[in-house]
Parts: structure tokens; sequence; C-alpha cells
């Protein structure tokens, strides 16, 4: 299994600040049933979804939550933040953590904290996607929160071997890093090589070479973990923005519109395809007007102009040479195993979308 | 629509200008031996010592005009690097003329002819060259040099290329850094490379008692490495090419024992990839 480090054109440069973008003017919030409120506080539910700001709620718009089109309840924020009572901070403890995340249908994150035993926990902080920081500014944030979550779970599960991993390119992390983790003896800070792919679970462990059982979480699991547990504020939600040039991480309020997001990031741009979540494998968006941020999108990437795409393939074998998992798809063998990561099409001298081509075949 | 929105900085035009540039090495040792050394012998004058050249050029100028004809857009492709790769393997006697009118019409025939049949385009239309040549009585691999004199070629001469060869596929040497530069930063098929050049200096050397005028054949090793991995026509698994290979070494060492020292590798390629685009119309797998 052979990684790859992905060679761009323009590397874009990143802002090292995060800039907030904390006062939209309007949110969002998906419509489940009718409800009887008209002025909402910060965080007071509405519905099974939570208020990110105090206002007053103006009406219904259609927007896309979760790439499903949906009614919205739309909240005018009146800026004051108000809050109806503060959130107590939950117990740290096993069983809490899975009360909280089956209260709140987390089931993937659920099975994690299900193994009977635990051998070695690894924290990855590598964020897989080109011009993606966002675990990273998550870490540089919080970093003592999240370390200390860390090693409350390390110790319930008396777990020796406890990894938290980043890129070994991502110097300031590095630095931020290295200043809190000598508080936690128990937890070993690795640094990996910047390859493609390198973020997944089953490459990381296969990297580090960690076998046995293993609790694996990102760093976006223990923010989720940390908000569920009201350790950290849930209103908020990190953002990577980047146009041809630069890239900005922009810490929002949750269920803002990516236009106002788009619009407060980039005022004068004009003339651009919008990306959300990654150029290798993200999607192209029409109307940000209409959709969300919640938790599934991660980044938007403006572009200028998309690439191109033949059909005319050279038989070079590039796309099997460069597949982590064996996928052929000129012969269509294994296409099964396709991780989706696109690796195939962005390779390819032909410039095919290969992708495409593999997600019509197995869908045969 | 499942896109990826952005793409390597290596496309296609990038691995042909590489290949390309690989090509300058054994252009250079062309000029030094069929031309220098020539000029210096004063068995040519000044300006033959840039035949190498002219064949280029030559080609360039019929691949440009055969576009314009055929309205195709002009660009940095595998067809304009065979066409850069051709003038390389004709021997140093090729009357400039019969080589422009033998190439403009096997461009026409090769491209009516690459829409029926799936075979080896560059060992094709140097096939048919050469048989051009035999008719107009103008087939000779040696140059005026090599003509007059006998040599005894040491081991050293015959891996530098001091040997006949082709105008510019004498120096196996050059071949060799060729693979390992080709295999590095191109898209380029080495198992075919390796496996038939293993496979040919193998079998050669059974049947020759390894003689190592036999076995450093120039022409048949540079073939191998310059035309045999060829991406179109070819295998793409590990396994296909490296027995695509092996084919192709077993059956260029057969006919360079049994036809011609020169010739042979180009037939046993032409073969080989003729016989597999028969073989791949019929296969039953999914195809791009």
């Amino acid at each position: 299994m052979r990684l790859f480090k992905l060679d761009i054109n323009n590397k874009i440069k990143e802002n090292l600040n995060i800039i907030n973008f904390l006062n939209p003017d309007y949110i969002y919030i998906p419509y489940e049933k009718d409800i009887d409120l008209t002025k909402v506080s910060k965080n007071e539910p509405i519905n099974s979804f939570k208020s990110s700001i105090s206002g007053t709620i103006v009406g219904l718009k259609m927007g896309v939550f979760n790439n499903e089109y949906n009614n919205a309840y739309i909240i005018a924020n009146n800026f004051k933040e108000l809050e109806t009572k503060k959130n107590k901070r939950i117990k740290i403890s096993i069983e809490n953590i899975k009360k909280i995340l089956l209260e709140n249908k987390e089931t993937e994150l659920l099975n994690k904290f299900n193994k009977e035993s635990i051998d070695n926990i690894v924290i990855s902080a590598i964020n897989d996607e080109i011009n993606v920081y966002n675990y990273m500014y998550l870490l540089k944030e919080n970093a003592n929160l999240y370390l200390d979550l860390i090693d409350e779970i390390r110790m319930f599960y008396k777990c020796t071997n406890n990894y938290l991993v980043i890129k070994n390119n991502e110097s300031f992390i590095i630095d931020e890093c290295l200043n809190v983790i000598g508080t936690y003896p128990s937890i070993v800070l690795t640094l990996v090589e910047d390859l493609y792919l390198i973020g997944k679970e089953q490459f990381l462990l296969d990297k580090l070479n960690i076998t046995g059982n293993t609790l694996f979480l990102t760093i976006e699991d223990i923010d989720k973990l940390c908000k569920y547990l009201k350790i950290i504020d849930n209103t908020t939600k990190f953002i990577t923005i980047s146009d041809n040039v630069t890239c900005k991480i922009i810490r929002c309020k949750k269920y803002t519109l990516l236009s106002d997001i788009i619009e407060f990031a980039y005022p004068t741009l004009k003339n651009y395809h919008i990306i959300i979540n990654g150029l290798m494998t993200g999607l192209e968006i029409d109307n940000p007007t209409y959709f969300i941020l919640t938790d599934d999108i991660k980044s938007i990437h403006l572009l200028k102009k998309l690439p191109r795409f033949n059909k005319e393939c050279l038989n070079c074998g590039k796309c099997i040479n460069v597949c982590p998992v064996g996928v052929n798809p000129i012969n269509g063998i294994n296409l099964s195993n396709c991780l989706d990561c696109g690796l195939c099409t962005f390779f390819c001298p032909a410039s095919i979308n290969l992708r495409e081509k593999i997600k019509g075949d197995s869908n045969e | 629509m499942n896109k990826v929105y952005i793409h390597s900085k290596n496309t296609i035009d990038k691995y042909v200008l590489k290949y390309i540039y690989g090509l300058i090495p054994l252009v250079l040792y062309a000029l030094y031996k069929n031309g220098i050394v020539l000029y210096n012998a004063n068995l040519i004058n000044f300006f033959s010592i840039f035949k190498v050249l002219y064949l280029i050029i030559i080609s360039l100028i019929i691949y440009i005009i055969f576009n314009i004809i055929t309205k195709r857009k002009l660009k940095l492709n595998l067809e304009l690097l065979s066409i850069l790769i051709i003038p390389l393997f004709m021997p140093y006697s090729i009357n400039l003329i019969i080589y422009s009118i033998s190439l403009f019409i096997l461009l026409f025939i090769n491209y009516y002819l690459s829409k029926i049949l799936k075979y080896n385009n560059i060992s094709f239309i140097i096939l048919d060259i050469i048989l051009i040549l035999i008719i107009f009585n103008n087939y000779n691999y040696l140059n005026p040099i090599e003509q007059t004199n006998n040599y005894l070629y040491t081991f050293l001469d015959l891996l530098f290329g001091r040997n006949p060869g082709g105008i510019a596929t004498s120096s196996i040497i050059i071949g060799i850094i060729l693979i390992i530069y080709y295999s590095i930063f191109t898209i380029y098929k080495q198992n075919i490379a390796i496996s038939s050049i293993t496979v040919f200096l193998l079998l050669t050397g059974i049947l020759n008692n390894f003689d190592i005028n036999s076995l450093l054949n120039s022409n048949a090793i540079l073939s191998f490495i310059l035309i045999a991995p060829e991406l179109k026509n070819t295998p793409v698994s590990l396994k296909g090419t490296i027995i695509y290979g092996i084919v192709v070494g077993i059956i260029s060492a057969l006919l360079c024992q049994f036809v011609s020292i020169y010739t042979g590798a180009f037939i046993a390629i032409f073969i080989v990839s003729f016989i597999y685009g028969i073989l791949h119309k019929f296969d039953k797998v999914k195809h791009l």
C-alpha cells in the first residue's frame, strides 16, 4: 500500500489567524414541526436543533441541510447572545459519553466506545483534503481542553499507548502541541508525513504499525464530545474557505447561510464555482443562498474555473498504480473496494473523470 | 456529480515534454558518431553532420502538414512523440526525399488503418520505411566509416555505441539511463522494457554462445526501450506488462537470429502488439 503526496500547481497560503463571523443577520434552523415560539435564546432547543443566536423567528425559507431541501425557520439576530440558563458541564465518564452520543444519534462514534477493551488510543488531527485546515485550528484553539478529555478517556480504559497524530509540515501546530503536551506524559505527540489519505484510520494505523484494539478518533470527534459534554460552546463551527490565492479559517455561527459566509470572507470576488467539502471528493453547488452551514459542511472552495475532463484513455495504468486499495478502473476490477478518494482522477494524465466512471460502474 | 476539482500538475503534455528531453542525449550522440566523427574522417561534408536533425525536422514538418490536412490540432501528445522517435531508428544511409515521401504516405495509411486495427504504430511505420528503402536499394545500417573498415568491437565499444545501428540508436548505455529517467519522471511501462531486454539477452546469449556482438544489439535494445513500452497497445497490469515484454523478447531474439539483426526487434514488437490488439478487442472485461 503506497500513499502519495499530491503535486498541485499552486498551493495556496492559509491565513494563520482565525477570523470570526459570529454576528450573522439571520440563521436558519431546519423545520421539523410547528413550534410555539417567537423569540428564541441562544442554545434554546427548536425541535431537535439548538439556536446558535438569540433573536426572533420571522418566517420560513427553503434551505438545503445535509444535501436535502427542507424548510427552515428564519431567526433574525438581535445581537444580544442572550442565554436562558448557563449550561453546566456534564461529568466526564464513559457512561456519560455513551449516553450523550446515544441522545445525539452519533451511532458511528458510539460504536467506537462500545469495545470491551482498548489497547491504543489514536487521535488524528489530520485533514486529508487539500487546503482544508479545520482540525489543525480546532486543536490550536482548544489543545488543553481536548488533551484533558483524551487523558480522561485514557484513564478510563487504562490505556498506555496514546497518540496524538499531526502532519510534520504543520509547524505552528507542532509548536502549540509541544507547549501543552508536557502536562500529559501519557499522550505521545506523533508526526507523520504529509500524504494524501494518511488521515484515514486504516492507513494511519498501518503507517504507525499499531495493532490490537484501537480507539481511533479524529479531532472533530473529540470536539463533538467536548460540545456534547458542554465543555466548549456548541453554537459555533470552524470552516475553511479558500479562493485561488488565499485560504481563511472562519469561526461561524451554526446554521448561517453559505452565501453570507462567502460574502463576508471574499466580498469582492465574482464569477466563481463553489465547491463544498474539498476539491478531491467535494460537491459543486449552484446556489449558496440555499445552503445552510451544518456540521457536515467543512470547507468552501471558490474556483475561477473547473478542470476539463476528457474521454480518451492513454492506457498508461497510472490510475492502477496510484490506487491505495488496488482498484483497476480500466478493466473494472475491485470496484467494490473503492474509497472514493479521487486519486485516480487527480493523477490521470489524460484528465478522465474516473471517479464518476467508477461510481457509475459500481452502481450498475 | 462525482468530480475531482483539482488536477495533478503532471498532465500528458508535461510527460511528453519529459520524454522528448530524454531523447536529446541520443540525438547529441548521433551528431557525434554519425556527424563529427565522419566529418573529421573527411567522409561527409559539413552539412551532413546534422543529418539526424534534418530527419527530425522533416518528420515534424510532415506531421504538421498531416495534421492540417486531417484538420486536427497540433498538440504535445503521444503521436507527436512517435514522430520524434521514428527518425532516430532510421539507417544513416537513408535518402531524405525517400524518407519524406514515405513518411507522409505512411502517416495517412497508419491513420486510417489504426482505426480498424490495433498495433504498435512506431514499429509499423519504421518497418514500412525499411521495406521502401529495400525496394529503392537504399537500405544499409552502416555509416560511411563502418562501410570502409572492418572493426572488432570491444564490450565497451558496443555498450557506448561505436557499433552500427540506427542513426541515433547505437548507444545502449544512454538507453539504460533512459529507462531509469523515464521510470522516475514519466508514465512509462518499464516492466515491458526490462523483461524484454532480459529475455532477449538470455535467449540470444544461449543461441549465440554469449557472443557480445549478437548480445549487445543496440537497435533491438533501444527499440525495447523506446518502442515496445508504447502506452496505447500494451497491457496495464504488472503481470500483463511482464508477459508482454517476455513474448517480445523471445520473438525478437529469434527474428534477430534468423531474419535481420537490425530489424528483428521491430518485426517482433509489431507482431506482438498486433496479436495483443486482436486479443484485447475480443476480451469481455469492461473498458473505459
